[in-house]
């Protein structure tokens, strides 16, 4: 944009540039969540003090605590001019002694990069000494988002695995799942989609990620099929080559047509048994689309509003048409997931069917971009929304289902999926819940 | 000259960007911040946290290309214009950070102009997490910026004391103080809104509990007004809060009104603790530092230690957990450390949180008080703990720490 361009622009289109969008994290947050949800892998920062808490603070996990698995080089100015490279050794073999991880990520600041300073040579001196994969990603923090960081350390791990062993038949992988914590909605998800794959004769390898720890993952020479879905896309061309595995991307299992599309294709694309695979989605959809149309009947409140990364919420937003339900706002909280054109192409997919013209999409805004929505002033509707930047005032006045990245308000103790055929039917019954508390 | 520096603390390193954001991030008030660094030293901020809104920070989201063309000041002058225009706030504050230093913004003096074309406070602070500072540090900032907006002129009330950085208590302590005669012009925590520090300047004795936590407004505050500053410890226990309503009413040659004052509320807590510290006898308490970094004034005051003194008043055997590095040499420092400020407790060193368990493990400890964060790793050990911080002040809050002792050593607390 030239000067002139620029200050054609209204001052309160040019303050958004400085507002903090609500989903603001990028490439080191994906990097910590990704290492978090690798119980035995430790996360080396070679970072000025302050940034350990970009990650740390964020993730609400009430099984397991996010701080034990950082380490870091807590690097100062000082530190800089003189020798860093010596910090990180210490640090990383030091925490590899007592802790015997599976699996080191090491991540670092721009600043820290800016100063020349050389971080993959460094990784690369350190590596035959670490026992133990020293996955390097770089995490620059003017761009990119927590699902780059995701996707890049997912990548970075691949190149880990072994893919000249030979796979074995019916036996998927999954790649990009964002596993943010240890609590019953993500294990629930996990769950869902191991009986579903196994319902159809298949077998569950190795999933990134999923809680596993990190030779389970190292072990993905296993799979037969990478099933990629959207938070890994970009690099789905790439596994396909490394891996000389075919990449089978996929939107989100959510909603009951495309909890179908999804199992549909994953069974076809990994040989499973036709016959079984189409009696299995028979009941299924039989049970699923009877519970289904007992909660269309019981959701008094009928609008609803989406705030979720891009999959999520095309995927959410699936199971709110399949109920009935008015779809006027969606609010999407990434930077790199296609936005809304991906977000109404996803929603196409995922239901089979066209979508309303009129849906209000907002990418990634800040919190006063958006709160005089009707949805978020006490308008009577639902809104599923993880954690975001909400008046508390305001939202003790709303139907939140709080649900995705971040998670800091809801727990988990009870198995509470959202993804595959058990999902729908369990966010189908917090929408319930929800519209109930309305009434 | 690091490693001595490292070896010699008892608190975590802190950042001042992130230490500032997060005790502006629950002050209320009305003023602004804008964070001069790219878009993920936002990140920063406890988001969710009672009192933070998204709506007073920005961050000025610096890209490579503005730091290549070095346009990084134009970039935050127009924010500052920005902010100031359309959200018209009574101060605006701006952070740096390690990008702004590493790349020689100096923000302090390069804001001068927008101010003066602004009419409005513009405080800037060379804030980079690349330079070492304690969280004491932070805290010492934080009250200082609050200050700075403070009106300088006004007249002292007489008999009035600022109570800076204690607990707030539901009031017990300005009712004791009032009835020695004594008013509580600012009652300062962590917590406070701006409104409550710009009372300051009519203060007749700021009391705090550790004077280095509050340097810099207290010197100011001498300077400017002549208020003095009396050091008093942490109204915990009967002990404490007798010295500390005692050391108050010295100050203002009111001892036999605060004698008066104080008597019923201290016999009934008096009685309690010398039938607990009975039964509590010998007893081991792991009182655990180091562990998280706190921006809690009354937490973050004489390293965290200010609670050691009740619970050696129940008679508790207390050992001192230590996080950080368990080198001999810190072990001769730390111990030095330890008798200057005059605690002579034992004291055990574990490197990291996830040692903690088997620190615990060590000597059979009855009960551990650290941050309830720790509560998955101490959970296996099966020593009961409480939450640091969780201890109340006064006489009344005497018998609900006791009430929470005995029922956390019992397994019943809720």
């Amino acid at each position: 944009m030239t000067d002139e361009e620029h200050s054609k622009v209204k001052p309160e289109d040019r303050l958004k540039e400085f507002r903090i969008p609500l989903m603001n994290h990028t490439r080191y947050f994906g990097v910590f969540m990704a290492s978090h949800s690798i119980p035995d892998s430790i996360l080396v920062l070679h970072k000025g003090t302050g940034c350990k808490m970009k990650g740390s603070t964020h993730i609400a996990d009430k099984f397991h605590e996010s701080f034990s698995q950082v380490c870091w080089t807590e690097v100062t100015g000082v530190d800089i001019l003189t020798d860093s490279h010596s910090m990180i050794e210490d640090t990383a073999l030091t925490n590899q002694q007592r802790r015997k991880p599976g699996v080191i990520a090491v991540t670092t600041s721009s600043v820290i990069e800016m100063t020349g300073f050389d971080m993959r040579e460094a990784i690369e001196a350190i590596q035959p000494k670490a026992g133990c994969p020293l996955v390097y990603v770089p995490t620059p923090g003017y761009e990119g988002d927590a699902y780059d960081g995701l996707a890049d350390f997912t990548m970075a791990m691949a190149g880990f695995v072994d893919w000249s062993m030979a796979p074995e038949p019916g036996v998927i992988n999954i790649f990009g799942y964002p596993f943010e914590r240890y609590e019953m909605d993500h294990g629930a998800n996990i769950r869902e989609l191991k009986r579903i794959i196994e319902a159809v004769g298949l077998r569950p390898g190795s999933w990134f990620f999923s809680g596993q720890k990190a030779a389970q993952l190292l072990a993905a020479h296993t799979g037969s099929v990478n099933v990629v879905l959207p938070y890994f896309k970009k690099y789905a061309a790439e596994l396909e080559k490394l891996s000389g595995r075919p990449s089978l991307v996929q939107d989100l299992p959510m909603g009951l047509n495309g909890t179908t599309r999804w199992l549909e294709n994953v069974s076809r694309a990994a040989g499973a048994d036709e016959q079984i695979t189409a009696r299995f989605i028979r009941a299924e959809k039989e049970k699923t689309e009877l519970l289904l149309d007992i909660a269309k009947r019981c959701i008094g409140v009928k609008k609803i509003c989406v705030i979720q990364a891009t999959p999520l919420a095309a995927g959410c937003s699936a199971l709110a048409l399949e109920l009935g339900l008015e779809l006027e706002s969606v609010i999407l909280l990434d930077f790199s997931l296609g936005g809304g054109d991906e977000f109404l192409s996803a929603l196409a997919r995922i239901t089979g069917r066209d979508i309303p013209d009129n849906i209000n999409i907002y990418e990634n805004p800040s919190w006063s971009e958006i709160s005089g929505l009707p949805e978020l002033s006490g308008g009577p509707a639902i809104i599923i929304s993880p954690a975001i930047d909400m008046e508390k005032s305001q939202s003790s006045l709303l139907n939140i289902i709080e649900l995705g990245s971040p998670s800091s308000n809801m727990h988990m103790i009870y198995p509470m999926p959202y993804l595959g055929y058990g999902g729908a039917i369990a966010l189908a019954q917090r929408i319930m819940d929800a519209s109930a508390s309305r009434y | 000259m690091r490693k001595v520096f490292d070896n010699a603390k008892l608190a975590q390193h802190a950042c001042l960007l992130e230490g500032l954001c997060i005790c502006l991030a629950r002050t209320g008030g009305d003023f602004a911040v804008i964070i001069h660094s790219y878009r993920d030293c936002a990140n920063i901020l406890p988001r969710g946290v009672p009192g933070y809104s998204s709506d007073r920070f920005f961050c000025t989201n610096l890209r490579e290309s503005d730091v290549m063309a070095g346009s990084t000041m134009e970039r935050l002058s127009e924010c500052v214009r920005l902010v100031a225009e359309l959200e018209n706030p009574a101060a605006i504050y701006v952070f740096g950070s390690c990008l702004s230093e590493l790349i020689g913004d100096d923000i302090e003096n390069g804001l001068a102009e927008a101010a003066e074309e602004i009419s409005m406070p513009v405080i800037a602070v060379t804030s980079s997490g690349l330079d070492d500072i304690s969280p004491k540090k932070v805290v010492d900032r934080h009250a200082d910026l609050m200050y700075r907006a403070a009106s300088a002129k006004a007249e002292p009330i007489p008999f009035s004391v600022n109570l800076i950085g204690f607990p707030p208590d539901g009031g017990e302590i300005a009712g004791i103080l009032a009835a020695a005669g004594i008013e509580v012009n600012a009652g300062l925590s962590e917590k406070s809104p701006m409104p409550e520090w710009l009372k300051l300047p009519r203060g007749s004795l700021n009391a705090v509990l550790d004077k280095s936590l509050f340097s810099i407004i207290i010197e100011k505050m001498k300077n400017e007004h002549g208020i003095p500053t009396l050091e008093v410890p942490l109204p915990i226990g009967v002990s404490g809060t007798d010295d500390f309503f005692m050391g108050i009413a010295a100050h203002f040659k009111k001892n036999r009104e605060m004698k008066e004052a104080i008597r019923d509320k201290r016999k009934a807590a008096a009685a309690a603790v010398s039938s607990r510290a009975e039964e509590w006898n010998g007893m081991k308490i792991a009182y655990n530092i180091g562990t998280e970094r706190e921006y809690n004034h009354h937490i973050t005051a004489k390293s965290g230690l200010c609670e050691v003194g009740f619970f050696r008043e129940l008679n508790f055997d207390v050992t001192l957990l230590i996080q950080g590095s368990p080198e001999p040499r810190r072990r001769f420092l730390v111990s030095r450390q330890l008798r200057e400020m005059g605690i002579d407790a034992g004291f055990d060193i574990f490197v990291d949180n996830v040692s903690m368990a088997s620190a615990l493990r060590k000597a059979k400890f009855n009960l551990v008080y650290c941050v309830e964060a720790m509560a998955e790793i101490v959970r296996p050990t099966k020593v009961p703990l409480i939450g640091l911080g969780s201890m109340r002040t006064g006489y009344g809050g005497c018998l609900f720490n006791l009430e929470l002792i005995a029922k956390t050593l019992s397994g019943r607390r809720e």
